[in-house]
């Protein structure tokens, strides 16, 4: 079972490309940051709590997305955004508002916080990547 | 490369706007609009860039500053494209291209067909939607129908005019999911309901606002990354409400 997820992690990825009109050579690349995400996620979780595991894996695309944007000269954005699909916590969301529209309103605050964190730990994962190499960056340019 | 004032801002210009409507980052096209106006000689340069328009002024040391205005209203998402502006950028320093060159190639860029066709696009949309629900742990048959009901979602988007109104399209493809899926489970072609409805409505997450608002605001660019995360949080909040609307009548 594990096998197949990453091979839809892959594929789900790489069809979203299509979605968002990336450059055709790309397309691999897309999907396979979709899969490393994912397997990230997976081994990290393991052991560790849901956030961590969902930061770290959004770190670990962000950091295959810096590396894909200058192989292929393309925006980090292609790589990032198609990669992190897999950790999108669509369960979440969903049950979140069917708590809500139950009248549930205890529950569906919790799982709203839990769905917003998820959110968030993705976003600060892109972002820790996105600063540490603007910094890099930056550096290089001043020597 | 003798460029006018007039003349870079009107290139600098054009390349902003196509990277803009098309999903690029704020910063991204702030350098960009610098560099290319460094190139053609200009010694000052300054642009203001938010999602819904652009303010790009140039001007030679002692001379009276010139300005453009471009006003953003389409937005889509073509990557490609942002990506072929990029490319363009990068070459007009090394290749010198004068003012109709530089315009033509751009002009080119903006009315490029999108690689992928619509069908492609609806097709893939629906092989997304197939695919998340079985990543869920749905059986085939849901997968299936999910795949039919996000090519539904998605046909109506790119061919009707919902696509003109802002948000409207994401909450018809929440309500649509439901009431296609809570079919589809009565009818017997499915059995959960959960993961054809999570995986139709995943092509519609805003993902390029997700990460350009988050890319933005760690690069300084606030407005923008408020707009940007408003953007996203706006749409997220339309699909649940279509979702919830659904729910609600059929449920």
């Amino acid at each position: 079972m594990g096998k197949i997820k990453i091979l839809l992690a892959f594929f789900i990825s790489f069809l979203f490309g299509f979605v968002f009109q990336v450059p055709r050579n790309t397309l691999l690349a897309c999907g396979l940051t979709g899969a490393v995400g994912y397997i990230s996620f997976t081994l990290i979780g393991l052991s560790q709590p849901l956030l961590l595991a969902t930061l770290l894996a959004a770190m670990i695309i962000g950091i295959l997305g810096e590396l894909f944007a200058r192989i292929y000269k393309t925006p980090v954005t292609i790589f990032v955004t198609v990669g992190f699909i897999p950790l999108v916590p669509g369960l979440k969301a969903y049950n979140t508002i069917l708590a809500l529209t139950n009248g549930e309103f205890t529950q569906g605050i919790e799982l709203g916080l839990q769905t917003l964190f998820t959110a968030g730990a993705i976003a600060l994962g892109i972002s820790v990547i996105s600063s540490v190499a603007r910094m890099l960056k930056e550096r290089a340019r001043i020597n | 490369m003798a460029y006018k004032p007039q003349e870079i801002l009107e290139v600098a210009g054009f390349a902003a706007g196509i990277m803009m409507k098309n999903g690029g980052e704020t910063y991204r096209v702030e350098e960009m609009i610098t560099y290319l106006c460094a190139s053609a000689g200009m010694d000052n340069t300054s642009s203001f860039v938010i999602p819904t328009g652009l303010v790009i002024s140039v001007s030679r040391s002692g001379a009276t500053p010139e300005t453009i205005v471009v006003r953003l209203r389409e937005r889509g998402t073509n990557l490609e494209k942002v990506s072929l502006v990029n490319d363009f950028s990068r070459k007009m320093a090394i290749q010198k291209w004068s003012y109709p060159e530089a315009m033509a190639r751009l002009q080119e860029i903006d009315s490029t067909q999108d690689s992928y066709k619509k069908y492609w696009v609806i097709l893939a949309s629906g092989m997304v939607a197939g695919l998340f629900t079985l990543f869920l742990g749905g059986v085939g048959m849901d997968a299936i129908a999910s795949f039919i009901t996000s090519v539904v979602i998605q046909s109506l988007i790119i061919f009707s005019l919902v696509r003109e109104i802002n948000f409207f399209s994401e909450f018809l493809g929440g309500f649509l999911a439901v009431l296609m899926g809570i079919s589809f489970v009565k009818a017997g072609l499915g059995q959960s309901l959960d993961g054809i409805v999570i995986g139709a409505i995943i092509p519609l997450v805003p993902g390029i606002a997700i990460t350009n608002a988050v890319r933005d605001v760690v690069k300084g660019e606030l407005l923008s990354g408020v707009v940007r995360t408003f953007e996203a949080f706006w749409i997220s909040v339309a699909i649940a409400a279509g979702v919830a609307a659904s729910f609600y009548l059929f449920g």
